[in-house]
């Protein structure tokens, strides 16, 4: 593996793997909804959608044709932080997909068709969302756990209004403002020759002039409100409901990170859903689907306990949570719980660096989150150092039996929930 | 450098057919566990069994209690999985190599040794059912359901994998029994390894742990064919929500019939090749193919899949479209079958060939770069037909001429062979918008 940064700020990871003909591309930059001007949320998103639209020298329409014609994927994700351009193609066209993606990030022309087409297909989404009960229960919780002005309230789709607002000279100067070299991320793995390929990148994104902060602004704190909030809506025409729980988690680079990645995997994710799929599902046969996940981020994602669950067994199901959260925070986790789950963690490695996706995913997260060259090496002894102390100290600072909050879309309940759960 | 080796096949003498692919992608394998049993082999009154079967197959053997089975893959740094569809059950490992013995012993003991508890049995039909009413909160998967059960009157392709909801609240523990002990037999099923092992140890541990299972009955594959479409047909359903969805299903070719490799190229040219694996099947069209172009370019519709998988039997080539706001339903499907007939009537030019079989060759190297996707596709392909489909794909769809994906396309888009099905939003549903 070779790693380089540019003169312009551009941080380079190159890396071989012969085993498949193939190669993945991720090209990462410090812009996402956090930048997104009020009023204007989904800007980051338009913006990313729009670059395959057409740049100065190749309409989309070109573009669109040549990646279908060797049999290319690519895609744009957006989420707070970041823009992400993906990439997997065969060997041989690697360069021409690094030079398509060149002109996309520095000189993409925002074509109005495009504009107009891309803003319906968000809007559609967006209205689709507010028919689905998970996404109607994931909107809720968000906006109960984080204040108004924080960027982790929403979605990066923005709203309705949002989009529909945002014109071209906003996209336009979205892009000049945001989409820069410096602390940009591309990383290549595949049956690749490292050098010669650093020095192609180095000519093709060599140029790219760096401007502004290379790094996303810090996100305010955040902190999981004082007391219990219980939000239900009704979508009349749904068989059953979702509900989503939970708290404001942690940062990435938190120091618990390792702590609470154990403590989550034993509360609701090692196995099928942990302590919570083997009560609400398997004991109880409450529901199909029940776990717990958090999302670190730049900034304290949120820590969710989510489940599908029909409008007479809610109230139970969410009985439950709150039990084994009242259990996790008054016990140690047993030493086999332990051992178990930090084998999972810990072997599991191999098959998560199985691909090149998988690898540049990898690479990527590393670089990203600035976790060192050694970050695999260390990984080991970093699951290794958390004990049932530190799990159960986790599990007393995020999570609590007293304040929460509590989000649930889809049938009528029979009772409303506060009486179920007093 | 290709991580594989060859393939090596073995029939054991009760019956079980095993594939090892040797593949040096990482120092792990994945075995999958296949069984000749999905929906489609079902009976009115059981429906859903199959995959309710699948589920009781998590839930402890004579020798893997559940509580050890809840962690027995994970705890070895592995992931194990199932799924059941209409042809095939299965259920599969990703481990770290050293642990590939108790891979196969947990398979061993799924095929002959699985408790099926009346309780647990009990327990897992509230589950199933809240599998079955996730499903139907979703507007497009209930038109899906009703599409299939429109294009299909006698094929046991007609109903849900997950079956019809009255069914699942009657099912009784003894049919499950019965099912069980008749479909999960050697000669029924089909043990795949792939990864970085050594086949003549791993020979070794399968003889031991498979080879004493009594061979059983092969099951009888027998399923009432589907006589030939009279006409189109056409379904409609109202909802909530606020959104139009467009449905149109053709009768397809199954993996025996020389025309799946025209209609993977006609569905590449017009819409964007998307594999022969239903594990990572991806729908969504092309942007630079005609459905796009004439139908999300020109905001007709929002989004647009194709679907199109190979199966035992003639199943479906199936459409699904999203109307953009202020578009009706009938211009949705004017356009819809415009671009098709439009595509249908052309002899594909040589480009668009081309396109379309570099795209197949790129998406089929992409869906082979781990030892998963290795074995998925061929335990797939032996289940529904044989893993030789696997290997002769890319030559059988080299072969195939501009003419004769064109004089395919215009036989599958007969008006008489589809089947429309639509949405529409905020009339009878149970209430409307929420």
């Amino acid at each position: 593996m070779r790693r380089e940064v540019l003169s312009n700020g551009l941080r380079v990871i190159v890396k071989s793997n012969p085993l498949s003909p193939a190669v993945a591309v991720r090209l990462c930059l410090h812009t996402g909804s956090v930048h997104d001007p009020r009023d204007k949320e989904g800007t980051a998103l338009l913006t990313g959608l729009l670059l395959e639209e057409g740049t100065k020298k190749r309409s989309g329409e070109k573009i669109a044709d040549w990646i279908d014609f060797v049999g290319a994927e690519t895609d744009v994700a957006v989420d707070a932080h970041a823009t992400i351009l993906l990439g997997s193609m065969m060997r041989g066209d690697l360069e021409k997909l690094l030079r398509i993606f060149r002109e996309m990030i520095v000189e993409p022309t925002f074509p109005m068709p495009a504009l107009r087409r891309i803003q319906g297909q968000i809007v559609s989404g967006i209205q689709e969302d507010d028919h689905d009960t998970r996404a109607v229960a994931g909107r809720m919780l968000r906006q109960s756990l984080y204040r108004p002005a924080h960027p982790y309230r929403r979605s990066s789709s923005g709203t309705r209004k949002s989009v529909s607002r945002i014109t071209r000279r906003d996209i336009a100067r979205f892009h000049a403002d945001h989409y820069h070299p410096n602390g940009g991320i591309l990383v290549i793995v595949g049956d690749i020759n490292e050098r010669e390929t650093l020095r192609r990148v180095k000519t093709i994104l060599g140029n790219w002039k760096a401007k502004g902060d290379p790094f996303p602004p810090a996100v305010a704190d955040a902190h999981t409100p004082n007391r219990i909030r219980i939000k239900t809506k009704v979508l009349k025409d749904k068989s059953q409901n979702d509900f989503q729980f939970g708290y404001v988690g942690i940062p990435r680079l938190d120091d618990d990170f390792y702590n609470a990645v154990v403590m989550n995997q034993i509360l609701g994710a090692f196995g099928i859903g942990g302590r919570l799929g083997a009560r609400i599902r398997e004991k109880e046969g409450l529901a199909y689907y029940v776990g717990s996940g958090f999302r670190p981020s730049v900034g304290a994602g949120p820590f969710v306990v989510a489940g599908g669950v029909g409008p007479d067994h809610v109230g139970r199901a969410v009985q439950v949570v709150l039990e084994e959260i009242d259990r996790i925070r008054q016990q140690k986790v047993t030493r086999m719980e332990m051992a178990d789950t930090k084998r999972f963690l810990i072997d599991s490695l191999p098959l998560r660096l199985e691909t090149n996706e998988g690898i540049a995913a990898f690479l990527l997260n590393e670089e990203y989150y600035n976790l060192g060259p050694d970050y695999l090496k260390q990984y080991k002894a970093l699951v290794e150092s958390v004990d049932r102390e530190s799990v159960l100290t986790v599990a007393r600072r995020l999570l609590r039996t007293d304040a929460y909050s509590l989000a649930v879309a889809g049938p009528e309940l029979p009772k409303p929930l506060e009486e179920v759960l007093a | 450098m290709s991580p594989k080796t060859e393939l090596i096949e073995h029939t054991l003498r009760n019956g079980l057919k095993v594939l090892l692919q040797p593949a040096r992608t990482a120092p792990i394998v994945s075995v999958w566990c296949w069984y000749k049993v999905g929906s489609s082999y079902e009976r009115p009154g059981i429906t859903g069994i199959s995959h309710w079967l699948e589920h009781m197959n998590f839930k402890g053997t004579r020798k893997f209690s559940k509580e050890d089975m809840k962690s027995l893959i994970e705890k070895r740094g592995g992931y194990w999985n199932g799924y059941t569809w209409i042809d095939q059950t299965t259920y599969f490992e990703t481990l770290p190599k050293e642990h590939l013995g108790l891979a196969l012993e947990l398979e061993a003991e799924r095929m002959s040794r699985s408790v099926i508890d009346a309780a647990e049995f009990e327990s897992e039909r509230s589950v199933i059912l809240s599998e079955l009413h996730m499903g139907e909160n979703s507007p497009e998967s209930i038109l899906d359901k009703e599409v299939t059960a429109s294009v299909f009157s006698s094929h046991g392709y007609r109903w849900p994998t997950v079956g019809w909801e009255p069914d699942v609240e009657r099912m009784a523990h003894q049919d499950m029994v019965d099912f069980y002990r008749e479909h999960y037999v050697p000669s029924n099923a089909t043990l795949v390894v792939a990864g970085d092992f050594s086949p003549v140890g791993a020979m070794k541990k399968i003889r031991r742990l498979f080879g004493g299972i009594p061979s059983g009955e092969r099951s009888d594959l027998y399923r009432t064919p589907e006589m030939p479409q009279q006409g189109e047909r056409r379904v409609s359903i109202e909802g909530g929500g606020s959104t139009t969805y467009l449905h149109v299903a053709y009768r397809a070719p199954s993996v025996n019939d020389e025309n799946v490799y025209c209609l993977l190229l006609f569905d590449a040219i017009i819409g964007g090749a998307k594999g022969t694996s239903i594990w990572s099947y991806d729908g969504d069209v092309r942007k630079s193919s005609p459905l796009y172009k004439e139908l999300v370019d020109k905001r007709i519709a929002t989004g647009i899949r194709s679907f199109y998988i190979p199966t035992r039997d003639p199943f479906l080539y199936y459409f699904s479209a999203t109307a953009a706001a202020g578009v009706s339903l009938a211009k949705l499907e004017q356009k819809l079958f415009r671009v098709l007939h439009s595509v249908a009537s052309k002899t594909p030019t040589k480009r668009e060939l081309e396109k379309a079989k570099n795209q197949i060759r790129a998406m089929s190297v992409f869906q082979s770069d781990s030892v998963t996707e290795i074995a998925h596709q061929l335990g797939y392909f032996e289940t529904i037909q044989s893993h030789r489909f696997v290997e002769t794909f890319r030559e059988r769809i080299e072969a195939v001429t501009a003419a004769q994906v064109r004089d395919f396309g215009q036989e599958i888009l007969r008006r008489r062979n589809r089947t429309v099905g639509t949405y529409v939003p905020g009339r009878n549903g149970k209430g409307g918008r929420g």
